[in-house]
Order: structure tokens, then sequence, then C-alpha cells
């Protein structure tokens, strides 16, 4: 039972973040997107929750929606935003748009589809599974790798996920997030080169 | 499959340094005003020239790295040489204020394609190309008062960030049919001979995802869409910069992730294992066959009514990119990254005196058409036959280095077919390769044919080329010339 309505509350959550990430890019008005981003944020965050992450979904509400989003708003607000012209010209892009849209979400349905244990409802790949029940069912074991650290660590309740995470940032990958501040130096640089003040002549 | 810790830090010292100059120019910018901006673009291409050096002789790094590095040094020389239009397009005075940035990124971006070389796994190689991406962003839109600059940089980061969600969405796609980040013989080892064959669709639309970040990288259809346009907006150094650093960059991903089927389709002893892989990877080489073919139909055809040198050259590096994706469908051959290694060095030693050329110029005459170069040959005869080495080498004239490349890219198809026997498929790419080959020869000697046929107009001056011009125009020259005719001499082809 209790498997169950994790299960719904999942694919729930999902549901929203889909659809509301739809409804940024449809949406005419930015600040009707900046909202909509506010709660496909919040809803990734409850799917991580839902898949055991609890720290990640902290996160994820702290900096995405708190953070970034406020400052999206705040650059929304100041701009004086004018309404968008007519898009019919656009339509014969918007059909070719939708079409291949389309022909690459049905592939992606399609190879979902055929993963072994999927129409089952089964997870088909021992990687992806949070409890131990659904890896032993598909028999899927441990030919390649094991859960993610992070999920993996929760599901014992003996060391908490945050550490998990924190043991894989500092370990494993530590290397990896010594480069990726290199990235962050860059776009820092970069705010900075391309924000600068013009001068007026 | 356990994971665990392969990399170690020693083997990123090149990368350290390199971000470490680049900090160190930029607390120079702040500190030191009475120091001239551009001598930063010196220090950090003596660096990035070390750095190369460096590289070249460590067991880490492959060529891929040292061609970045080498690239990233001859791009900040050019950026010392387009100071004037540089502070232009910056501060709109004769002030360097503000140029600093231009002669930093690159070095970041550097270390970026350096790491990127050496990754083992996605996380890697997704963390490092993140740090080429976001620099290559801020520096295709750096020269904020210049409208083509702006609109370059907003298209490279709408495309730009488009792949990258490509690119991770593949890696999800990767993870959740393997459980693992590696990228290795043994994980598609795995894939072919233990897991069940319905976890493989979903492992080669990963891949194909993965591939479409790789494509943008090296500029290779579907994923070319950016490229002319953000070449001709971009300042001339970045143009140079995206054309041999990134397109190394993408390279490099693109062999890390075909190798492996290489590593395995190569191991393979007895004839049945061996048909059984061959008929796995049939479909990666069919698409490959197929892009290759559409790259170099997109580069060499639409290169053919162009007007701006740096549009052409953006069309000319999507026709090259088509050039060396055919040691990518000669998925067999163990020895295809040093080929295209090979291939990237005649590219870049011409790419980047064309650029050169299209510099120097841009700063003297105010413009990068084709017809700017008119009658460089009466005014300028030893900078125009300069000049005209490095497209010819483009354009594969024999005796010279691009020849040599595209010979090889020739031997490749035929070895292709000889080891898939795909005739239906690689035939014709090889009558495309061949029209576009042919192709090419139009295209670049438009360049060759304004400075030499053309007349000059009376208030044309010859051009005064700076040392550094000067001196990269005649190294690249010698280089391709020599590189060229060496084989033939020692029949060492």
């Amino acid at each position: 039972m209790e498997a169950a309505i994790s299960s719904i509350l999942f694919y729930l959550f999902a549901a929203i973040a889909v659809l509301s990430a739809f409804g940024v890019v449809a949406s005419r008005n930015p600040v009707t997107s900046a909202m909509c981003m506010a709660v496909s944020f919040a809803s990734t965050a409850a799917v991580l929750f839902c898949m055991g992450a609890q720290f990640l979904g902290i996160v994820q509400i702290i900096v995405y929606a708190g953070a970034i989003l406020v400052l999206f708003l705040f650059v929304v607000m100041m701009l004086d935003v004018k309404s968008e012209e007519s898009t019919l010209s656009r339509l014969p892009r918007a059909i070719v748009g939708v079409v291949i849209a389309g022909i690459f979400a049905g592939m992606v349905t399609k190879a979902a589809l055929l993963l072994p244990g999927a129409t089952e409802g089964k997870c088909p790949v021992a990687a992806l599974c949070c409890d131990e029940a659904c890896t032993t069912d598909t028999g899927a074991t441990d030919k390649f790798g094991g859960p993610l650290p992070a999920l993996k660590e929760t599901d014992t309740k003996e060391i908490s996920g945050t550490k998990a995470l924190g043991e894989t940032l500092f370990t494993q990958y530590n290397i990896a997030f010594v480069i990726l501040s290199f990235a962050l130096l860059a776009g820092t640089v970069g705010a900075v080169a391309l924000g600068r003040k013009i001068r007026k002549d | 499959m356990e994971t665990s810790i392969i990399y170690n830090w020693s083997q990123f010292t090149a990368e350290f340094t390199l971000v470490g100059l680049a900090s160190i120019i930029l607390m120079a910018d702040c500190f030191l005003k009475k120091m001239p901006k551009s001598y930063y673009a010196l220090l950090g291409a003596a660096g990035a020239i070390v750095a190369a050096c460096f590289m070249h002789n460590d067991e880490y790094h492959n060529q891929f790295s040292v061609i970045a590095a080498v690239a990233t040094g001859l791009t900040l020389l050019l950026a010392y040489d387009y100071r004037k239009v540089t502070c232009e397009a910056v501060s709109g005075t004769d002030s360097e204020e503000g140029s600093s940035e231009l002669y930093a990124l690159p070095l970041i971006a550097c270390a970026g394609i350096c790491a990127l070389t050496q990754a083992k796994d996605i996380i890697m190689l997704f963390v490092s190309l993140e740090v080429v991406t976001l620099s290559s962003y801020v520096l295709a839109g750096y020269f904020r008062r210049n409208q083509g600059s702006i609109e370059a940089g907003v298209k490279y980061l709408i495309l730009g960030a488009m792949s990258t969600g490509l690119l991770v969405f593949g890696a999800a796609w990767y993870y959740g049919t393997t459980g693992t980040f590696e990228l290795s013989a043994q994980v598609v080892q795995l894939m072919f001979f233990v897991a069940e064959p319905a976890m493989g669709v979903g492992f080669f639309l990963g891949l194909g995802l993965l591939l479409c970040g790789a494509l943008f990288k090296a500029g290779s259809a579907p994923m070319h869409i950016w490229i002319p346009d953000v070449y001709q907006g971009a300042p001339t150094p970045v143009s140079a910069f995206l054309a041999v650093a990134s397109k190394a960059a993408g390279f490099a991903v693109l062999c890390l992730l075909i190798l492996p089927f290489t590593a395995v389709l190569t191991a393979q002893s007895d004839i049945a294992t061996v048909e059984y892989v061959q008929s796995c990877t049939l479909t990666i080489v069919q698409c490959l066959a197929v892009l290759t073919g559409i790259t170099l139909l997109i580069g060499n055809l639409g290169a053919i009514g162009q007007t701006n040198a740096k549009r052409l050259l953006g069309y000319s590096s999507i026709g090259q990119a088509g050039f060396i994706m055919v040691f990518l469908v000669n998925m067999t051959d163990t020895e295809s990254q040093l080929h295209i290694a090979n291939y990237l060095t005649a590219y870049m030693l011409a790419t980047m005196a064309a650029f050169y050329a299209i510099a120097m110029v841009r700063t003297q005459r105010g413009s990068e058409e084709i017809s700017a170069f008119r009658a460089l040959g009466k005014t300028n005869p030893t900078t125009a036959f300069l000049i005209t080495v490095a497209f010819a080498s483009l354009a594969g004239v024999p005796l010279t280095y691009g020849f040599i490349a595209k010979f090889e890219s020739f031997c490749a198809i035929i070895a292709a077919m000889q080891s898939w026997g795909m005739l239906l498929w690689l035939t014709p790419l090889l009558v495309i390769m061949i029209l576009c080959a042919t192709a090419g020869f139009y295209y670049y000697f438009k360049v060759i044919r304004e400075m030499y046929w053309e007349k000059p107009q009376p208030t044309d001056a010859p051009l005064q080329v700076p040392v550094v011009t000067a001196g990269v125009l005649a190294g690249c020259a010698i280089l391709l010339v020599v590189l060229g005719t060496w084989p033939l001499l020692t029949g060492n082809l």
C-alpha cells in the first residue's frame, strides 16, 4: 500500500513537472512563464523526495525555486515587457516543430516500453531500483553497477542521503567537481564581461 | 561493475596550470592598471604553447589536447594582432578597457578541452564539455557594440543549450540501461553479450543523443545550423578558436563514444562472434555514413555561394568535418584517432592561417568580404602567396598537407568498403566525397582568384603585415608544404 501511494505521488508530481514545463514555453506572458517554472521546480523537488533523495530535493527548492527564480522574476518585473505580436505567420514552422517533437517523443516512448519489464511496472535496471523487492523481481541484479550511492544509502537508513551525496562528490567525483568549478569561473567572468556598463560617448 | 576513482590529480596538472594562468591574467587586469592589456594575450599564448609541449610529452593527454592547446595559443596571438578592432568593439574608443577577459577565457576553455580528452566516463566528459561551452558562449558575444556578435552569442547560447540538453538526456539513458557512466569497451561488450536485447534499444537511443551533443561541437549535420552565423558574427579570434579547438573537442568526444565499439569489434577472434558484433554495430556505421554524407553536402554546397570570408570558412569547417567523420565510418580501424588528429592538424594549420589573413584584411581594409582580398597578389606578393598555400591546403592541392589528409580520408572509405562490404551505403558516400573535394577547389580558389586576377582600386594601399601575423602565416605555410611533400619524398604515405 505504502509503495502504491509513493508510486502514485511520483507519477502525479512528474506529470505536474512536465505540464508546467510545457507551460513555461507555451505562455506568452513572461510572468506566467516564470510562475510555471516555479511550479515545475517545486514538483521536480517532490519527485526527488519520492525517490529518497531528500537533500537534492531541498537544494532544488532553495537554489532553483528560491534564488534563481526570484532573480528571474526580478528581471522580468524590471524590464518593460511588451505584448508579443501575432504569431500566425509562424504556423507552418510550428507544425514542423510539433511533428519533429512528436516523432522524438514517440521514439523515446517506444524505447522505454521495449525495456524488459517496463509494461509490468517493474524496474528494468538494477541500478535504478530504490528498493530491494524490485531488484530481485526482475533478476537484473548486478550485471551492471548498483544503485546510485545517494539512493542506496538512504535505503539502509544508517547513513543519511546528504552524507552519501557528500561522500560521492568528494571521493569518486572529486576531480570532476573541481573541473566543474572552472565552468563556474568562466560563467562568472563572462557575466562580468558582458554585463559591464557600456560607456556612453 | 563497481565504479571507482579512475582519475588522479597529477594527470590534470596542465589544466590547473592553464586555469591558474587565466586567473593571474584576470587578477593582473584588476591590479596592474598601467599594463597594456594586449600583453596578456602574449602571456596567455606563451602559456598555452608551453602547455601543449608539456602535454605532448606526458602519458595521459592525447593528440587532441595538444591540437587544442596550440590552437588556443594561435587564437591568443591572433587576438593580440586584432586588438585595435577589439577596443573599438568593446569600449567604443581606443582604450583597452574591458578587453582582458577575451584573453583569459580561451585559456579556461582550453583547460576544459584538455580535461575532456582524458575523460573515461560521462561525468568528466559532461563537466569538461560544459567548461568549453560556457566560455564559448561568452566569447562569441564578446563584442557587445557589434550587432553580429550579439546575434552570434544568442544563437550559440540557445542552440548550445539544446545540444547540452540532448547530451544530458542521452547520459540518462546510457546510465539507465547500463548502470554505469563509464565509457569503455567493457560496457559495450556486456551490452552485446550479456544484457537482454531489448536493453540495446535504450542503450543505442542514449548513444545517439550523446552523439548529437558531440556532433554539435564537431559542427556536423544535423547539429551544424549554428556554424555559419556564429562564425560570421563572433570576433575573428573566437571564430578561429571555435573552428579549430572546439572542433577538436567535438571529435575527441566522438572518439570517446565510437572507439569502444572499435575495440570490441577488433577483439573478437572467431567468425561467429565477429559477425554477431558486426550486425550489432551495423546500424551505427549506417547512421554515421548517412550523417557524413549530409555533412559533406551541406558544407561544400553551402560554401559555393558565400561572399563573406568568415562565413565561407564556416561552411568549409562543416565540409572538413565531413571528411574527418569518414575515419569513424571506417569503424574497424584501431588507429582512426591518429588519422583524425592528422587531419585536424592539417586543418588547423590552414584554417588558422586563413583566419589570420581575414583578421589582417579586416583591420586594415575594414571588411570581411572575399572582395576585400582584391589584388593582394600585386600589393603584397609574399603574403598573398602564403595565403594561397593555406587555401590550397584546405582545398587539398597536391604537395600540401591538406592533400595528404584528404588522401587518408579516401583511403579510409575504401578500407571501410573492404571490411564492411556495405557497397549500397558506402559507394554513394565515396561519390559524394569526390564531388565535394571538387567543389572545394571552386570555393577556396575564389579567394585566390580575388588576390591574383582582380585589379587594385586606386585607394588600395599595400597592407602592413604585423610581425605576429607574418610569423604565423609563414610558419603555417612552411609546415603545410613540408609536411605535404615529406611523405611523397620518403614514400611513407
